[in-house]
């Protein structure tokens, strides 16, 4: 069975030693992704996950991030995260996308219960799984069909 | 004005009197270009291969090029750049969108690159004219807002301002439209939604591009039109959901608050339902936010079991737009793929560019009940499976391709005809095919696999018309 995958970016490490100790329970799967290519490869093997990227320390590389997943895989939800309140990069992140935006003015440990709501509706189950069971529907086909595509 | 064929070649286009002039106003033959030269708009007029005939004053002031230096130049598509010179950037500004070229009038805002940061946002209005050859010409209109306008929400860096821009490109009306009858009411209705900003009520399937219409709709608007915010209200705590929507959160001081989509309205608490509800009274001014909806659901369902408030219900209904299933849209397959496809294939160094006939003869069977969601997730996975430019039916997923093998199983009631030398075939044709991928074409290391010689494999590929060794 595969877990629900967190993918964070940032620099400093700090979000994904947060999100690694309060999911313990829960059995997420925290990376890190070195860069936008490792982030991508680790979408296209699938699973549902959540993108949580730390802005501010270099914008472009960072929106382009967030640009680039939400175009290919517009299922993912994207929570950014940011140590300065910019309502223009605020308003730049939910136009490419952003799912939500965690400002100072938000509890950081706040970011592990919103999270929380995107990933345990379909607890374990792939992306494949997840769009097929949900597309297919309860008939006895889509059950035959295959239960789980992550799995195969 | 123009020749034949409206090209500027031919043209013999005097110079319009200035607005200043004696006898001006008083001339007995009525000539459009006065008109137009004592506007105080800037105004252009292209021909129909996109040259410009005609600037006014005021487009002169404007772009600091004069008319008779204007005069000839062609309007080329293309995003313009610090770099480019100046003629460049104005002939790619004032470039008609696509839908202008087919003859309906457009709205769009481009931003005009500054040669420091100063980058600028100017609005331009197309309307084309036709004759019995197709189009005539295009006339432009040009607004600009002052500096003080500008400067009140002063513009994102350029690289992050063309992240956006490109977001904006690509929910513009030519990228929704299709040919089937439903998503030409969808069209015309997004077109009569982008005019204003009344709330509206987006139905249709799980998948079926909801949130894509909503985007478009305010795409459109012209002006700088604020930011998209798409909340969950499934997934996110109602404490969140209303910051965002009450409060502002996160986006206080912008200037427009643009708009707020809400995916499944019904999942709001009930409070928030009510306050949304005193919200969408205010929100024709710009400082409150649009409200849109998407529904998976029929509100009207929604509303009879008390999960969305009967106010709510009526309050977002200004407008419903139905998108169409997919199973709706047979003949906007073709389109919808090629561009499904130039989504998946970002980033690819080979990218594919179409399916083998059985790909589409399996895409057209399928029914597709997830939609455009399902079938991008399709494609995305057939594109890490294809080994080449061509998507086969073996490199979609296995229960894709199950589901549409039970849809065609025949009734048991009828005779199965089991034409055995027909299945042996077959089978033996997938089996040296799927040889040849494990061996990645060698077709030596195939007949090892296969455990025949090479010979046998290259006579049986021969009789099975075999060819491909990917």
């Amino acid at each position: 069975m595969r877990h629900p995958q967190v993918l964070v970016y940032e620099t400093d490490g700090r979000l994904a030693e947060m999100l690694r100790r309060e999911s313990k329970p829960r059995q997420w799967s925290v990376r890190e992704p070195r860069g936008l290519d490792a982030c991508l490869r680790l979408l296209q093997r699938g699973g549902p996950s959540v993108l949580v990227l730390k802005i501010g320390k270099d914008l472009v590389r960072e929106t382009t991030l967030l640009e680039r997943v939400m175009w290919q895989f517009p299922d993912t939800s994207a929570f950014v995260v940011s140590d300065t309140e910019d309502s223009r990069i605020a308003a730049l992140a939910w136009d490419l996308g952003a799912t939500f935006i965690v400002f100072p003015s938000l509890p950081r440990q706040g970011l592990h219960n919103l999270i929380a709501g995107f990933l345990e509706i379909v607890p374990g189950r792939g992306l494949a799984a997840k769009s097929v069971q949900d597309l297919m529907g309860p008939s006895p086909t889509a059950g035959e069909s295959g239960k789980d595509l992550g799995d195969q | 004005m123009t020749g034949a064929d409206g090209s500027f070649e031919s043209a013999s286009l005097p110079l319009p009197p200035s607005a200043s002039e004696p006898g001006a106003q008083n001339t007995p033959d009525f000539r459009w270009q006065a008109l137009f030269a004592r506007s105080s708009d800037p105004i252009f007029v292209l021909n129909r291969r996109r040259r410009i005939l005609f600037v006014n004053q005021a487009w002169e002031k404007l772009t600091g090029i004069g008319a008779t230096e204007a005069r000839g130049l062609a309007c080329i598509r293309r995003t313009p750049i610090v770099q480019d010179p100046w003629d460049v950037v104005i002939r790619a500004l004032c470039c008609p969108p696509p839908e202008v070229l087919k003859g309906q009038p457009g709205r769009t805002r481009r931003l005009v690159p500054g040669t420091k940061t100063a980058w600028r946002w100017w609005e331009f209005d197309f309307l084309p004219f036709r004759d019995s050859d197709g189009l005539l010409c295009v006339l432009g209109k040009i607004a600009a807002p002052s500096e003080r306008e500008q400067v009140e929400t002063p513009p994102l860096p350029e690289k992050l301002a063309a992240l956006r821009s490109g977001v904006e490109q690509r929910h513009s009306l030519d990228r929704l439209a299709g040919n089937s009858p439903a998503m030409r009411r969808v069209l015309e209705q997004v077109r009569l939604a982008s005019e204003s900003r009344f709330p509206v009520l987006i139905r249709g399937e799980r998948g079926a591009g909801k949130s894509w219409v909503a985007r478009t709709i305010h795409y459109q608007r012209s002006g700088n039109p604020g930011p998209f915010v798409a909340l969950d209200c499934t997934r996110l705590p109602a404490s969140a959901l209303a910051a965002v929507l009450f409060d502002h959160y996160s986006l206080r001081g912008q200037a427009d608050q643009g708009t707020r989509y809400l995916r499944e309205p019904g999942n709001l608490p009930r409070d928030a339902q009510a306050r949304l509800c005193d919200l969408m009274g205010a929100s024709s001014a710009a400082s409150e936010p649009r409200i849109m909806a998407g529904c998976d659901v029929d509100p009207a369902d929604e509303a009879g079991t008390s999960r969305l408030l009967e106010e709510l219900h009526c309050a977002l209904s200004t407008l419903v737009i139905e998108v169409p299933p997919l199973r709706e849209r047979q003949t906007d397959m073709p389109t919808l793929v090629d561009r499904l496809l130039e989504r998946a294939n970002t980033g690819r160094e080979q990218p594919v560019i179409g399916l083998t006939p059985e790909a589409w003869e399996f895409v057209r069977a399928y029914s597709w009940p997830g939609n455009l969601r399902e079938l991008y997730s399709a494609l995305q996975t057939a594109c890490l499976h294809a080994p080449n430019d061509r998507l086969d039916v073996c490199h979609f997923p296995a229960a894709l391709r199950l589901a549409v093998r039970l849809d065609e199983t025949p009734d048991a009631s009828k005779e199965l005809a089991l034409p055995l030398d027909h299945l042996l075939e077959q089978a033996e044709r997938r089996l040296i095919l799927l040889a040849l991928r494990k061996a990645q074409g060698n077709r030596s290391r195939a007949a090892e696999i296969l455990s025949i010689w090479r010979p046998r494999l290259l006579r049986r590929m021969e009789a099975l018309k075999i060819q491909e060794t990917g």
